[in-house]
């Protein structure tokens, strides 16, 4: 559910009267909810969007998909006119004479930037040094986009000019122009909606048809959290790297089911499918592996369980091996003595020989 | 090439640099600023609104004007030093450190070359007086392209006369621009040298976007070895793909037909490598990129590498192809990790 954010109720009337929505109980006045969206009036300035966006926030997060501030602006520059709409691109802030380091980018926007004064504008001078660094300026978005980001909510916002930034008499301006701003805010918000309403089952069928989904779902195969996780980061770089398709990759499978399924179990059978998979996205990996563990034979074969560095980036090899009796002991000298460390230096500097 | 806001700071309103600047973009909008940093990285711009929103900042370079050069850079042995008079580039190279370095893709152009050049011939008559007889290297095009705007920064007849004055140092332009009608305005100098970035053609097309493709960068070394510019090659981000010997075998062909192997006055070899801020910038950037399913490590210094047979092995591997083509070995260096350790500069910008 989609959260919508005003900072005056003057701003959000149009959405009241076309859409019925119902005061939700809650620590503080201001928020509504019919059957599509929250709506959240804070009241003017950067500390009240702030903390009320936090608030609905933490307890909402798990319905609030979306934020959208949608309100009035000032215009910072001569290309944008009293009545002009924009969907804020990135959004920055000003807080007495320094501005804040941190700005947040919306994904749907037109190229118009804002910024958000902590105090009201109402000199040529203030006005001049906001407009270096964005078109349009407000009292809010800049935290309730920080609040966003701090739940990890996307967050985009609508704005309509309603004057050059530099009027004294703001308030009066907004209460004798609401309702015709509001109901421009709101005809251009509805359009947006079902803009975005009519592209969406693409998506939707996109998703539930993807080939990570039908790995994971598959009966023989069992991964765990971090496994899927790799299952996820593999299969994204063979899709970049154009290396398999989704046929290939199910045949991959099969074939690997069809030669263990009786003697391994589902947990195993992922593990030998993420490590054909990442053979296949990294050969070169393998290859190296390959010769580092050609270079161990004479180790492995004693029955040493030798490891090295997986990153492949600290040039060393570690042995475990168990001594019970002076066979034991032999047997590990004869192996020490065929090993050659000499080769695993070679592979870490780069002479994999001709074959790679 | 158009500029939404052109910010000049207060002083050089006169300048006729910026009086020029301004005739040619009529369209933008000019604000007079303080200083650069009063605005420039003053807040976090994101680095891809370079593609709908890039603003120009003209001001004077402060502080230390030529710094000392990391020691990967340029041949060894001998002294090498940078000079900024440029922050940031038009281009989009997706491994680009730029894009987790300033904060803000705007470009910043500082136009005191007077001082910088004053401060390059100190240097490199002190260096004259210690060590007669030996070079001393200054490169351009650290975090900028050297050629890319010279037709709007009119620098270079600067450079070359001051160059032509002292004799032991050297001078690096380095770029991956066709940008070369001022350049060849002007009479070569051996102590000159053009470099250029180098990429097989589809990694070019893939990673170095919004720069001239291939087979015009080619062209430029061609034209300008004809006309008697000292060229300098770069393979430098080297990126791995399966297709690495074929395509650098193809890249090297191609070279060597426009500029014959003994010709080349050095070429630098390197594999991709990040800090861990840029990596993170590249990744969010570049969300299709082919990085996303490369197996990158964090290596010994914190960078974020090849793991170190892979990177090691195509430092060789592109090295005996140069040398199989008949690059002189002494003309090859290779920016060795062990040597790469410091700063930002040696991560992959051209």
């Amino acid at each position: 559910m989609k959260l919508l954010v005003f900072a005056h109720r003057g701003e959000a009337q149009a959405f009241f009267n076309e859409w019925e929505f119902l005061p939700e109980e809650f620590f503080f006045t201001g928020l509504f909810k019919n059957k599509n969206y929250y709506l959240l009036i804070t009241g003017e300035g950067p500390k009240d969007a702030s903390e009320k966006t936090v608030a609905v926030l933490s307890s909402y997060k798990n319905e609030i998909t979306e934020i959208i501030n949608i309100g009035i602006a000032g215009s910072l520059t001569p290309k944008l006119s009293v009545g002009d709409m924009a969907w804020v691109r990135s959004s920055y802030a000003q807080n007495a004479e320094r501005s804040e380091f941190k700005s947040y980018t919306t994904k749907n926007h037109t190229n118009i930037d804002c910024i958000t004064a902590f105090s009201r504008i109402t000199s040529q001078i203030e006005r001049k040094t906001l407009s270096a660094f964005a078109d349009i300026v407000d009292r809010e978005l800049w935290s309730i986009a920080s609040a966003g980001h701090l739940f990890r909510v996307e967050t985009s916002a609508l704005k309509l000019i309603s004057d050059d930034a530099d009027s004294v008499d703001m308030c009066k301006l907004v209460k004798d122009e609401a309702p015709a701003m509001s109901k421009k805010l709101f005809t251009e918000f509805q359009k947006h909606e079902m803009k975005l309403a009519s592209v969406k089952p693409v998506e939707l069928v996109a998703k539930s048809d993807s080939i990570e989904d039908y790995f994971l779902n598959h009966p023989k195969f069992y991964f765990t959290t971090s496994q899927t996780r790799k299952l996820s980061t593999v299969l994204r770089g063979l899709s970049l790297k154009k290396i398999a398709d989704d046929t290939e990759l199910k045949n991959i499978a099969n074939k690997l089911i069809e030669e263990n399924a009786n003697e391994k179990t589902s947990k195993e059978l992922s593990k030998m499918f993420l490590n054909s998979l990442s053979e296949r996205l990294n050969p070169l990996n393998t290859k190296i592996k390959d010769k580092i563990n050609q270079s161990l034979k004479p180790l492995l074969d004693s029955g040493a369980t030798v490891t090295f560095d997986p990153e492949l980036e600290q040039e060393y090899i570690q042995i475990n091996y168990q001594v019970r009796n002076t066979k034991d002991q032999k047997r590990l000298q004869l192996a020490l003595e065929q090993f050659n460390y000499q080769k695993i230096k070679d592979i870490f500097a780069g002479n994999l020989g001709d074959d790679v | 090439m158009m500029f939404e806001k052109i910010f000049i700071e207060e002083h050089l309103e006169n300048h006729p640099k910026v009086l020029e600047i301004q005739s040619r973009f009529p369209n933008s909008e000019f604000k007079f600023i303080k200083k650069v940093e009063d605005v420039f990285g003053r807040v976090k711009k994101p680095y891809l609104q370079k593609r709908t929103n890039l603003n120009l900042f003209i001001g004077e370079k402060k502080g230390q004007l030529v710094k000392p050069a990391p020691p990967a850079y340029g041949l060894s042995g001998e002294p090498h030093y940078y000079f900024v008079h440029a922050y940031n580039c038009i281009y989009e190279c997706n491994y680009c450190y730029l894009q987790g370095y300033f904060q803000s893709p705007d470009i910043v152009l500082f136009i005191n070359h007077e001082e910088i050049g004053n401060e390059i011939k100190r240097l490199a008559l002190e260096h004259a007086k210690n060590s007669p007889g030996e070079k001393i290297w200054f490169h351009a095009g650290e975090y900028s392209d050297s050629l890319a705007l010279t037709h709007l920064t009119g620098e270079l007849p600067h450079y070359f006369n001051l160059f032509k004055e002292l004799p032991n140092a050297y001078l690096e332009l380095r770029t991956k621009s066709v940008n070369i009608k001022e350049l060849v305005k002007l009479e070569p100098s051996e102590n000159i040298v053009i470099s250029f970035s180098l990429a097989p053609e589809h990694r070019a097309k893939m990673n170095d976007l919004k720069t001239p493709g291939l087979k015009a960068r080619i062209e430029a070394i061609r034209e300008l070895h004809e006309l008697g510019f000292p060229i300098g090659i770069h393979f430098d981000p080297i990126i791995y793909d399966d297709k690495l010997v074929e395509s650098y075998t193809q890249l090297i062909d191609q070279l060597t037909l426009a500029l014959p192997p003994e010709a080349i006055r050095y070429i630098s070899i390197g594999v991709v490598r990040f800090t861990k801020n840029v990596y993170h910038q590249v990744i969010k950037n570049y969300p299709d990129s082919d990085f996303h399913a490369d197996d990158f490590t964090k290596s010994f210094d914190g960078k974020i590498r090849y793991n170190r047979p892979t990177r090691l092995w195509i430092l060789g591997k592109v090295k005996s192809l140069l040398v199989d083509a008949g690059v002189p070995v002494e003309k090859i260096y290779e920016c060795m990790e062990d040597e790469d350790q410091d700063g930002e500069q040696n991560d992959s910008l051209s």
